[in-house]
C-alpha cells in the first residue's frame, strides 16, 4: 500500500468520509497482519515481539513524516488498536489449539525481545483470550474506560497521547486507565475462578 | 439524569482513587450511601488497583513461530561450540558457547548482517584488539572476533565475549526496589567502567539500559563496548528493524542523531549515561521519542529540554538534577569532560559534599563599553576621546593579565594602532571636529565606512579590536543590523589571529545583538563560545565575570527561567560588591536584573526594592535625564503594574516616555517598550482604543528596528491581538495571533511558554468567531505545552483545559465540560496571587461555569456562579501585562 494513499484515506476518514473510514480498518488490518507475519517468521519460536511496536512501525510505514493531523491520528490509532486486537486474539486462539511440550528456555537479554518458557507462552495466549471476553463486557458497561484500553493497550499510546485523541485531560485518562485495569483484572479473575 | 449501578461504581472509584490509601475507605463508605454491594465492589476494585501483578496489562506481546536457528551444535572457527540461544538483540543473535582452550563458557554475538566480504579488514582486527585490552569488572570483556560461514554462503562477523548472567539494569532496579542512593551508586560504577574504556581510547557509542546487565553480585556490567565502532565502516548492511532504531534513539545525543559522526567522542557516552541516570531516577526517557517519526525525533533531541528531574520527583531537585542536567547538556562542551568527573560529583553528592557542576553558570565578562557608551550618546569631542580611551583601555587591560612580555609589547603596539585609527578618523573625516560637536551616529558611520574600506587591512588584530566597540555602540543606538555587520568580521578576524580576548568581546557583543533580536538560543550559544574564548585567554576570574553572568541571567530570564536568572544575578551582584574597585553603576545593573527577575516570579516587593535601589544609584550618577534612569523607571512602573498599582505606574511611564523622546530618535526601540507598558495601563483602565493605538505605534517602531521576524514584534502582535479581541474584532485578532504564533514557534520553539500563551489567545479568538473545533485543537496544543513545562496543576495548563471545555460546550458536547471547568477553577482559585491576568481568568471560568449550568438547566448552580460578590467580567480575554524588554 502506497504511503500517500494511506495518508489520503486517513485524511478522508478524518474529514468525515464514511467510505474512507470503512476502508481504513481492513487496510490497517492487512498491513499489520503482513508486518506481524513477516516479523514473527524471523523470530524463533518462544520469542516475543511487542505488539505495540508493530502499530508504531505501521504508522511510520503508512504515514511516515506526513502529518495526518489530529483527527487523522485519532482515526489511525483507533483503527490500528482494533486491528491489533483482532490479530492478537486470532493468534492466541490458534496457538491455544496447538499442544506444546515442556523445556524451559532462559534469560531475557533485551527488554524488548524476551525468550519465554512454554508455560509463559501459554499464559500469554490464555491472557489474551480471557481479556477479550472481559473487554467485551466492559465495552457495554463502561464504554469510556474500554476506549482508553483500546488506545493505551492495543495501540500503545501513552496517557498524554490518548488524552489528546479523546479530548480530555491526561489526568482523566490516567484515572480511567486505573479503573479499567482494576476492573478487567477482577473480571478475568472471576471468570477463571 | 439517573445513574446506573455501574456508573455509580465507576464514579466513586474515580473520585477516591487518587486519595491517600488511608482515606479511601471512609470516603467510599460515605459515597456508597449505605449500599453495601456497591461499597464492596469499589473496595475490591481499589484493592486490585493497588496490587496488580507485575506486567499486568503493560504491553501485549506476540509469540514468534519461526524455526529454531540452525547454528546450535555448530563449531565456529574450530573453537567455539554453540550450545544454545541466549537471546536476540538489536544487532544480532547471542548464543552461549563452549570453548576448549581455555575451558570456559562464553557468549557469542553473531551480527545479523548481510556481509559481502570474505575477510575482515585490518581495521576491524585492530579495533577488536583494542577491545581486548579493556579489563574492568564493570565491562563484559571481548575475547575474540571472527567471521562465521552461514549455510546460505554469506558470512557474518561474530564477537566472543565474557558470558554475563544477570538482569537488565532497569528490571534489576525495579525488581529489587532500589532507592535513589543505590541507583546513584550503580550510575557511578557505570561511570567508572566507561572511564576505564575512555582512557584506552574506546567509546561505546550505544550505551543504554538494555546494554547493561546487573549480575548476581549486584554489579553493573556493560555489554558490547566498542562494537558499534568496530563494525562501523565495514562493508555490510545491518538489518535493523525500525523499532530497534527507535529503541536506541532516545539514548542518542544531539551530535549523534544529527549524523555528525566525526564529532562523536567520549562526551557522547557521557550524554548516554545521563539518559540512563534520568531513566533510573525519573522513570522515563529525558526526551520521549517513542511516538514520533525519525525527523521529529531528531528535532526533539536537538531542541527539547528535558523536564528537570526535580519536577518529576521533588526529592531529586537540587544537586542530583544538576548532575543529570550537566551530563545531558545539548552542547557537549558543557557536559562533564569525563566520566570520572561525573562519578566524582555523584559520590560527592552521596557523601554530602558540594558538587562541582553548577546549574548553567561559570561566566564571563562582556561589554565594559556599556557603561561608557552612554556618556557619549548625544556626542561631543569628549565622547570620541572616550571611545578611543576605551579601545586603548581594552588592550592595556589585557596587557595587565598577560604574563608574556613580548605579547604585552605586541599588544601595546596594537593599542597605538587603534588610537591612531580613531585619531585619523577624527581629523580626516571631521577636520573641524575640534570646533563642533559630532553626533555619535555620524562618527560611527564614518568608522564602519573606513573599516569596510580596509584602512586596517594590515592590522587584522587591531581591526577586530576596533570593530567591537563600534558595533556595540551601534547596537545601543538601536541599529541592530549595522551592529551585527560590524561585529561579524571582528569574530572572524579575532579567531584567525588567535586573539581570544577580543574574540570573547566580539562574541559577547554579537550575543547581545541576538539577545535584543529575541534569538535566545543563538544568544546563549554565543555567550558560551565567548566564555570559552575568555577562558582560553586566562580571564575566567577577571572582574568582568560579573557582567557576563548578568548577560546570561538576562538570557535565562527571557527564556523563562526566572529562578535561574535570580541565582545568576545574585552571583553577579555578590562579585561586584566585593571587587576592590567596585563600580556603583554595575551594582545598579545587578539590582536592575534582579528587579526584573523577582517581578517575573511574582515577588513584587523585592522587585520594587531592587528597581528603586538601581534608580537611586543611576540618578545619583547621571542625573534624571539619562537612558538608564528611564530604563529602570520603566521597570519600577511595571512592578507597580503587576501589583495592581496603576495610579503609581502611569505617571512613571509617562515620565519615561518623555525622557526617551528627548534623548533618542522617535523610532528608538526603547520608546516601543514604554509604549507597550502604557498600552497595558490603558487596557487595565478600560481605555481599549487608546491601548490598541499604543501597541500599534510600538509595533511600527519594532518593525523598523528589527524587521518582521523578531521576538519584540511577536510581543506587539500578541498585545494587539488581545486588544482586537476585546474590541470585538476577532477576525483581525486571529490574524495577529497567528502571526505572533508563527514567530514564537520559530524563535522560542514549539514548546515555549510564549507559544503556549499565544495558542491560548488564538483559541479565544476562534471561540469568538464561533469556530469551536479549531479552538479546541489550539487549546489542546497549549495544554500539552504547559503540561510539559509546568505539570498538570499549573494555572496555564488549567486555563487551556477550561478553553477546551468551553469549546466542547459550544459544540454541544457537554459531558466532560463540568469536571474540566471545575478542575480549572480549582487550580486558579488555589493560586493566591495579585496578578491581574489570573484573577481575570478566574472570573472568565466562573462565567463559563454559569453558562454551562444554564445550558443543562441547573438554575441554582448557574446563579451561584453568577453571584454578585464574584468578580464579573465581560472581557473576552484576560489581560497580559507588558513585560520589561531588554
Amino acid at each position: 500500500m502506497a504511503k500517500s494513499e494511506a495518508t489520503r484515506v486517513i485524511q478522508a476518514a478524518a474529514a468525515g468520509d464514511r467510505n474512507a473510514a470503512e476502508a481504513l480498518l481492513p487496510m490497517l488490518y492487512s498491513e499489520l497482519h503482513r508486518l506481524a507475519e513477516a516479523r514473527l517468521e524471523r523470530l524463533p519460536a518462544g520469542q516475543t515481539l511487542q505488539a505495540t511496536a508493530l502499530v508504531h512501525e505501521a504508522f511510520l510505514r503508512l504515514v511516515g513524516e506526513e502529518d495526518p493531523g489530529w483527527d487523522g491520528k485519532a482515526h489511525f490509532f483507533g483503527a490500528a488498536a482494533r486491528a491489533m486486537r483482532d490479530i492478537l486474539v486470532d493468534q492466541a486462539r490458534r496457538k491455544g489449539r496447538l499442544k506444546h511440550g515442556g523445556g524451559r528456555r532462559r534469560v531475557a537479554l533485551e527488554d524488548a525481545v524476551a525468550t519465554l518458557s512454554q508455560e509463559e507462552e501459554a499464559t500469554i495466549t490464555d491472557e489474551i483470550v480471557s481479556l477479550e471476553a472481559a473487554l467485551r463486557r466492559m465495552e457495554e458497561e463502561y464504554p469510556r474506560a474500554a476506549e482508553v484500553v483500546m488506545y493505551r493497550y492495543f495501540a500503545g499510546l501513552d496517557s498524554e497521547q490518548t488524552a489528546s485523541i479523546l479530548g480530555v485531560s491526561t489526568r482523566t485518562v490516567e484515572r480511567d486507565w486505573r479503573f479499567a485495569r482494576a476492573w478487567l483484572r477482577r473480571a478475568i479473575e472471576d471468570a477463571s475462578a | 439524569m439517573s445513574e446506573s449501578r455501574a456508573q455509580r461504581i465507576e464514579r466513586i472509584f474515580l473520585e477516591v482513587v487518587e486519595l491517600p490509601p488511608g482515606e479511601q475507605r471512609a470516603q467510599v463508605t460515605r459515597m456508597s450511601d449505605g449500599d453495601g454491594e456497591i461499597e464492596a465492589e469499589v473496595i475490591a476494585l481499589l484493592d486490585a488497583d493497588a496490587s496488580h501483578p507485575p506486567g499486568f496489562m503493560e504491553s501485549p506481546v506476540m509469540v514468534g513461530h519461526g524455526k529454531e536457528p540452525s547454528l546450535i551444535g555448530t563449531v565456529l572457527d574450530a573453537r567455539y561450540r554453540i550450545v544454545r540461544l541466549i537471546g536476540h538483540g538489536g544487532m544480532g543473535v547471542v548464543y552461549e558457547a563452549e570453548q576448549e582452550h581455555p575451558t570456559r563458557r562464553v557468549a557469542v554475538k553473531l551480527l545479523r548482517a548481510g556481509w559481502e566480504r570474505q575477510a575482515l579488514s585490518r581495521r576491524f582486527e585492530h579495533e577488536v584488539e583494542l577491545l581486548g585490552r579493556l579489563r574492568h569488572p564493570g565491562i563484559a570483556q571481548v575475547f575474540d572476533a571472527g567471521s562465521a560461514e552461514l549455510g546460505d554462503g554469506t558470512v557474518s562477523p561474530y564477537f566472543v565475549m565474557e558470558l554475563v548472567e544477570g538482569r537488565g539494569l532497569l528490571a534489576h532496579c525495579d525488581e529489587h526496589g532500589l532507592g535513589i542512593r543505590e541507583r546513584l551508586e550503580l550510575v557511578a560504577s557505570i561511570c567508572d567502567a566507561v572511564q576505564h574504556a575512555h582512557q584506552r581510547g574506546v567509546i561505546h557509542r550505544d550505551l543504554k539500559p538494555e546494554n547493561i546487565l546487573v549480575d548476581q553480585g549486584g554489579r553493573a556490567r556493560i555489554l558490547d563496548f566498542g562494537i558499534a565502532r568496530a563494525i562501523d565502516g565495514e562493508q555490510m548492511t545491518l538489518t535493523l528493524e525500525s523499532g530497534q532504531i527507535l529503541g536506541s534513539l532516545s539514548s542518542m545525543s544531539p551530535e549523534q542523531i544529527s549524523g555528525q559522526g566525526e564529532v562523536v567522542d567520549t562526551r557522547t557516552d557521557i550524554y548516554a549515561i545521563g539518559v540512563i541516570m534520568y531513566r533510573l531516577l525519573g522513570g522515563r526517557a529525558p526526551v520521549e521519542v517513542e511516538d514520533c517519526t525519525i525527523a521529529e525525533a531528531v528535532r526533539r533531541i536537538n531542541e527539547m529540554e528535558p523536564l528537570p528531574l526535580g519536577r518529576i520527583t521533588r526529592t531529586l531537585s537540587g544537586d542530583i538534577e544538576t548532575i543529570c542536567a550537566c551530563a545531558l547538556d545539548k552542547d557537549k562542551n558543557r557536559r562533564y569532560a569525563s566520566a570520572s568527573e561525573m562519578a566524582g560529583d555523584i559520590r560527592r553528592f552521596l557523601n554530602d559534599q558540594p558538587i562541582h557542576a553548577r546549574p548553567a553558570s561559570t561566566l564571563y565578562h562582556l561589554s565594559k563599553f556599556a557603561r561608557r557608551h552612554r556618556s557619549i550618546v548625544g556626542g561631543s569631542l569628549i565622547a570620541l576621546l572616550a571611545l578611543i580611551a576605551m579601545v586603548i583601555g581594552m588592550t592595556t587591560a589585557w596587557v595587565e593579565t598577560s604574563r608574556q612580555r613580548d605579547l604585552a609589547l605586541a599588544s601595546l603596539a596594537d593599542a597605538d594602532a587603534a588610537s591612531e585609527f580613531f585619531k585619523r578618523l577624527l581629523y580626516e573625516a571631521y577636520p573641524e571636529s575640534g570646533r563642533r560637536a559630532v553626533p555619535l551616529r555620524e562618527f560611527l558611520d564614518a568608522a564602519t565606512h573606513q573599516l569596510d574600506e580596509g584602512v586596517l587591512r594590515d592590522r587584522p588584530r587591531v581591526e577586530a579590536q576596533v570593530r567591537v566597540p563600534v558595533g556595540v555602540s551601534l547596537r545601543l543606538l538601536g541599529s541592530l543590523e549595522e551592529s551585527a555587520q560590524t561585529i561579524r568580521p571582528a569574530i572572524r578576524l579575532a579567531r584567525t589571529q588567535g586573539d581570544d580576548k577580543t574574540l570573547g568581546d566580539a562574541l559577547q557583543a554579537m550575543a547581545s545583538v541576538e539577545f535584543t533580536l529575541g534569538n535566545l538560543k543563538e544568544a546563549e550559544r554565543l555567550v558560551h563560545e565567548s566564555m570559552d574564548a575568555y577562558r582560553r585567554a586566562g580571564l575566567a576570574d577577571s572582574a568582568m565575570m560579573a557582567a557576563v553572568i548578568d548577560l546570561l541571567a538576562q538570557i535565562r530570564q527571557e527564556g523563562d527561567y526566572p529562578q535561574e536568572a535570580i541565582a545568576l544575578a545574585e552571583q553577579a551582584l555578590a562579585i561586584r560588591e566585593q571587587l576592590p574597585n567596585r563600580v556603583d553603576e554595575r551594582i545598579a545593573r545587578s539590582h536592575q536584573t534582579l528587579g526584573v527577575a523577582y517581578r517575573r516570579i511574582g515577588n513584587l516587593e523585592r522587585a520594587k526594592e531592587h528597581a528603586q535601589a538601581a534608580l537611586d544609584i543611576y540618578t545619583r550618577l547621571f542625573g534624571d535625564r539619562h537612558p538608564l534612569v528611564a530604563e529602570v523607571t520603566n521597570n519600577l512602573a511595571i512592578a507597580h503594574l503587576y501589583a495592581n498599582e496603576f495610579e503609581q505606574a502611569e505617571p512613571l511611564l509617562l515620565q519615561v516616555l518623555e525622557i526617551r523622546k528627548e534623548l533618542f530618535d522617535a523610532d528608538h526601540p526603547s520608546i516601543a517598550t514604554t509604549l507597550n507598558a502604557l498600552g497595558g495601563v490603558a487596557y487595565l483602565a478600560g481605555r481599549h482604543d487608546e491601548a490598541l493605538g499604543r501597541y500599534r505605534e510600538a509595533l511600527r517602531i519594532r518593525l523598523l528596528a528589527t524587521g518582521p521576524d523578531s521576538g519584540p514584534v511577536a510581543l506587539c502582535r500578541y498585545n494587539i491581538a488581545q486588544q482586537l479581541l476585546i474590541l470585538n474584532r476577532p477576525a483581525e485578532s486571529e490574524k495577529e495571533a497567528r502571526e505572533a504564533l508563527r514567530l514564537y514557534e520559530m524563535l522560542s520553539g514549539m514548546n515555549a511558554r510564549t507559544t503556549g500563551e499565544t495558542l491560548n489567545l488564538l483559541a479565544m479568538s476562534l471561540l469568538a468567531q464561533n469556530r469551536p473545533e479549531e479552538s479546541l485543537r489550539q487549546a489542546r496544543r497549549a495544554e500539552s505545552i504547559f503540561e510539559y513545562l509546568d505539570g498538570s496543576d499549573s494555572d496555564s495548563t488549567a486555563f487551556a483545559q477550561a478553553l477546551q471545555a468551553r469549546a466542547l460546550h459550544v459544540m454541544g458536547q457537554v459531558d466532560a465540560v463540568e469536571s474540566m471547568l471545575i478542575d480549572a477553577h480549582r487550580v486558579h482559585a488555589d493560586l493566591v496571587t495579585s496578578q491581574p491576568i489570573r484573577n481575570h481568568r478566574l472570573a472568565l471560568i466562573e462565567g463559563w461555569l454559569a453558562d454551562y449550568y444554564e445550558t443543562v438547566g441547573n438554575a441554582d448552580e448557574a446563579a451561584r456562579w453568577r453571584a454578585p460578590d464574584r468578580q464579573q467580567t465581560t472581557d473576552p480575554v484576560p489581560s497580559a501585562v507588558p513585560r520589561e524588554t531588554p
